[in-house]
């Protein structure tokens, strides 16, 4: 009796479960929040921060039960941002570009629709800051954090499929109210190719 | 399925409704007015004391007062010796009466003194080691800038480090191999009375690869200091072996310095690294 419950078993989860290993490459539009400096900073600073387009690109794996997506993985992505809080003495563009690199882990759930061509979820992503551009003293040693994203999935077909995203990153440090530390609002956009389906 | 579409449609218009916001920078800029105050550095147990004078005043009391009893009362004590150093003509140490003077002196000869800065000190050496000057008032390259007729930042660099001398022949140029900035004691006194001491103040330091300045990927890189941090906290880049330039794959910075820059902002607008 086990063994055909077994059986059964293992046959439901070959017909719907799906493992998939995707590459993906897209541009992030990032900017910086400075709300854990302080709400005078805040006030000051924060509204002559703008966005900037930067890249990522990293490997996935995903795991797909019947509506369910299950997803990691790892990716190399920068943040950052423009800083209008600047003279032209010196910045001839008016601007000055804040960059920092990241190694991500994703972990996310999504939920398929549309006959599994759309699905949509959320998540946090683990990341380690590996590159700094611009050096700020209370974040200096802060260099592991937590991300929270919401993410949407257009598959185009069996291979090719297009990812929007909206990361609010170091979303830990603003749970636990660490001063000093920038906020990343990343808005993304991500083509992914997936090269091996099992 | 009704709910899903709905859940999709507010997540595509919370992605496509990024704000962006509309700003205009103050960019009108006035040339600093001449001082008028003379400036005094002392070193006191181990302690940087700078001392302001009012250049009309011919009493000799100092205009600021948040020094040790005012450097024990504008140095009318007679417990203590003022020394000089030639390696550090500009600062005056005050070392107890009772160390022997003739000897002190020559047996302090085979010693660097230490040097006094008042805003950040660079080195030839990682570990502050090796030669070193100082940014202080005065440096170099100095301009203010103004908004609304306040002063909101100050710039202070040098453009090219060939032109700052290193011993009988060399120049500094690819020699820096350390650095750290100065936030307690007379600094925190100069911070202070130029009010940069709100929450949004800071010192930036900028390195550039090039001279004049240049930015660009890999040419340039800066650390951010909040100024209220500074004043219980070191600033301070010990060997930068271990930094690289601003972007990808950059080559490492140090002794590949030729331009340095001080940027102190009271947070409003700032001039830029």
């Amino acid at each position: 009796m086990r063994n055909i419950i077994f059986l059964i078993l293992l046959n439901c989860i070959g017909l719907s479960a799906q493992i998939s290993i995707t590459a993906t490459v897209g541009a992030n539009y990032s900017k910086f929040n400075s709300i854990l400096f302080g709400r005078e900073h805040y006030n000051a600073v924060n509204k002559y921060y703008r966005y900037q387009l930067l890249p990522n690109l990293g490997i996935e794996l995903s795991y797909q039960k019947n509506k369910f997506v299950y997803l990691t993985g790892v990716s190399y992505s920068y943040r950052g941002g423009r800083d209008y809080n600047v003279h032209k003495f010196l910045a001839k563009n008016g601007y000055d570009i804040d960059i920092s690199g990241y190694i991500e882990i994703p972990l996310q759930l999504s939920y398929s629709y549309y006959k599994n061509k759309i699905s949509s979820g959320l998540g946090i992503i683990l990341h380690k800051r590996v590159y700094t551009g611009s050096h700020y003293y209370e974040e200096r040693n802060k260099l592991y954090g937590l991300d929270f994203r919401l993410t949407s999935t257009w598959n185009i077909n069996r291979r090719f499929a297009i990812t929007p995203a909206y990361t609010l990153g170091n979303f830990d440090k603003y749970l636990s109210n660490t001063k000093g530390n920038f906020l990343h609002h990343v808005f993304s956009l991500n083509l992914k190719y997936t090269f091996l389906k099992f | 399925m009704i709910n899903s579409k709905m859940f999709y449609l507010f997540f595509l218009i919370s992605l496509i409704g990024t704000a962006c916001t509309k700003h205009e920078i103050n960019t009108s800029s006035k040339p600093i007015n001449e001082r008028t105050t003379v400036v005094e550095r002392y070193n006191f147990n181990g302690v940087n004391y700078v001392l302001y004078f009012d250049s009309e005043d011919t009493t000799g009391t100092p205009t600021n007062t948040s020094t040790e009893d005012s450097l024990l009362a504008a140095i009318g004590s007679t417990e203590y010796n003022l020394v000089y150093y030639d390696t550090n003509p500009s600062v005056t140490y005050l070392e107890p009466e009772q160390a022997p003077p003739s000897d002190s002196t020559a047996a302090l000869e085979g010693f660097p003194a230490p040097t006094v800065c008042l805003l950040a000190q660079f080195f030839e050496n990682t570990n502050f080691g090796g030669a070193s000057f100082c940014i202080d008032e005065g440096f170099e390259d100095h301009s203010g800038l103004y908004n609304g007729g306040n002063l909101v930042s100050e710039f202070y660099g040098q453009s090219d480090l060939n032109n700052r001398s290193f011993g009988n022949s060399g120049n500094w140029n690819d020699r820096i191999s350390s650095f750290k900035m100065f936030g307690s004691g007379a600094s925190k006194d100069w911070y202070r009375n130029k009010n940069y001491a709100s929450s949004t103040a800071t010192a930036t330091f900028v390195l550039y690869r090039h001279s004049d300045y240049e930015k660009g990927l890999c040419k340039i890189q800066k650390w951010v200091m909040s100024l209220p941090y500074a004043e219980t906290n070191t600033w301070e880049v010990a060997n930068l072996s271990k930094e690289k330039w601003r972007g990808l794959l950059c080559a490492t910075m140090n002794d590949r310095t030729t331009s340095i820059g001080l940027i102190v902002c009271k947070g409003s607008i700032c001039f830029a690294p």
